[in-house]
């Protein structure tokens, strides 16, 4: 090969070099780039769904303080109203009739304010106020509700009481209304730092994928959620239905503390 | 021929090999269609090689038959790789009129004997244009975390190199061929060396496998 010919060819080889060496830089630098993309995407993901599952505690909280409050008006301003009625009642011939609706008022009016915030939970704590959830659904013989408490304490954080309380009215109210069971079971249980509510009913069950928009069931799972628990559940037509409710106390702690 | 032309010309086997072993487990568009291209390759890696030593001279006109359908199909690829930018019509547009440039040669016949330089080129420009349009494309959507496993990537990439690197020593090529065999011989050893990169990364197109999605 003459001089001329090794020139080029060395021309050649240098310029096919330095152009994979120039598109071995830009592939490079397009993953790295992607990357850094992706990681920041992520990111901002990840504040997005924190400031979501912060709202939603926030919404939930507001609710609660909302439902604190009409409790409250309805107990001391409605209750005594009625109570002081039925003495004066007392005194008017007749008034007998009229003092055995307001008694039953007063009964509904009772039962609205326990459902609204049980004084049961905030005065005794998880136990008691389960225990008397199970009690006023044994009414009658068709239904049988059990609650087996295997935890050792009785009180818990408010907020993972509440959490419990209220996914456990929301189950139960389920069932009452649409399984048809002659059976439903609760059972509560700590393992190490999780409190764990188990939930099953030998109802009809139903296909899990055609009620996944249901709003209770959703409540449940985003109550669960604004405490950083985890809410299962599976069932299917003729199995009755089975819950799951995961709680981890501590973090439930932390976060308590944080928010103050 | 020299023992890098051979190199350069058995490579093609190995991703067709492993295209063939792996077919049934392709996911999505990109993988079966460049499989059908090294296939192609392959295919007429052979029949030049076997004409080559029946004593058959020129291969020219295989030649550009070859870079007809190589064409067709690696802008087929790229049309599963890209397909907001390259839909049906376009991709006909685009192989009609590449495909028209090479018949008008049939205007002067000789032209089918001699290394058809500039519709190398042109098309090297395409080809390089599609995969810089790839890769824009990649950095603005941040949705792929492993790239690397992304078969798309590694196509872009062999494609980038090998016709990015390879556009001046095609461009050139007739010349060469009249210049000096010596000069041409050396040459197409530096286009065997970059056919060994272009057949490794597409063999690293064929052995990605979806990310399995953690539960």
């Amino acid at each position: 090969m003459s001089e001329a010919e090794s020139e080029i060819l060395d021309l050649f080889l240098a310029s096919a070099v330095f152009v994979v060496m120039f598109i071995a830089l830009i592939i490079v630098f397009v993953i790295n780039y992607q990357r850094r993309l992706w990681r920041q995407n992520n990111k901002m993901r990840q504040m997005e769904a924190d400031h979501q599952k912060s709202m939603l505690e926030s919404a939930h909280a507001a609710m609660e303080v909302t439902q604190k409050r009409i409790a409250t008006d309805l107990h001391d301003d409605i209750g005594a109203s009625i109570s002081t009625a039925k003495l004066y009642l007392k005194e008017i011939e007749g008034g007998e009739q009229v003092s055995e609706i307001l008694t039953k008022t007063m009964t509904s009016l009772r039962r609205i304010v326990n459902d609204l915030m049980p004084p049961t939970l905030a005065d005794f704590g998880l136990k008691p106020a389960l225990q008397e959830l199970v009690q006023q659904a044994n009414q009658t013989d068709a239904l049988k509700v059990e609650l087996d408490w295997m935890a050792t304490q009785k009180r818990y954080p408010e907020k993972v009481q509440l959490v419990v309380y209220r996914v456990a009215q929301e189950l139960l109210n389920n069932s009452l209304k649409h399984s048809k069971a002659s059976f439903i079971g609760f059972s509560v249980s700590q393992d190490g730092d999780i409190l764990l509510m188990g939930f099953r009913d030998n109802g009809v069950g139903f296909v899990p994928s055609e009620v996944e928009m249901n709003v209770g069931l959703l409540n449940m799972r985003s109550r669960a959620e604004a405490v950083r628990g985890n809410f299962e559940y599976r069932s299917s037509p003729g199995s009755g239905f089975q819950a799951r409710l995961e709680i981890p106390i501590s973090e439930v702690k932390t976060a308590s503390h944080g928010d103050h | 021929m020299t023992d890098f032309t051979w190199v350069g010309t058995v490579v093609v086997l190995v991703p067709s090999t492993v295209a063939l072993f792996r077919y049934e487990h392709f996911d999505g568009p990109i993988l079966p269609r460049l499989a059908f291209l090294v296939w192609w390759n392959a295919l007429v890696e052979v029949l030049v090689t076997a004409a080559y030593y029946s004593g058959y001279g020129n291969n020219m006109p295989l030649y550009h038959i070859y870079m007809a359908v190589e064409f067709a199909l690696l802008s087929w690829v790229f049309w599963a790789m890209l397909p907001e930018v390259i839909n049906r019509t376009r991709w006909l547009i685009g192989v009609g009129v590449f495909w028209a440039m090479i018949l008008s040669k049939a205007f002067k016949p000789d032209l089918f004997l001699e290394f058809p330089s500039l519709l190398r080129s042109f098309e090297s420009l395409i080809l390089i244009g599609l995969s810089i349009v790839y890769f824009w494309k990649v950095l603005q959507k941040a949705e792929e975390p492993l790239l690397l496993r992304s078969p798309g990537f590694w196509v872009g990439a062999a494609v980038l190199t090998y016709y990015g690197s390879t556009t001046l020593v095609y461009a050139y090529t007739d010349y060469i061929m009249e210049k000096s065999d010596e000069l041409f011989t050396a040459v197409w050893s530096v286009l065997a060396i970059l056919n060994v990169v272009f057949y490794s990364m597409l063999i690293c197109a064929f052995l990605c496998q979806k990310p399995k999605v953690k539960s």
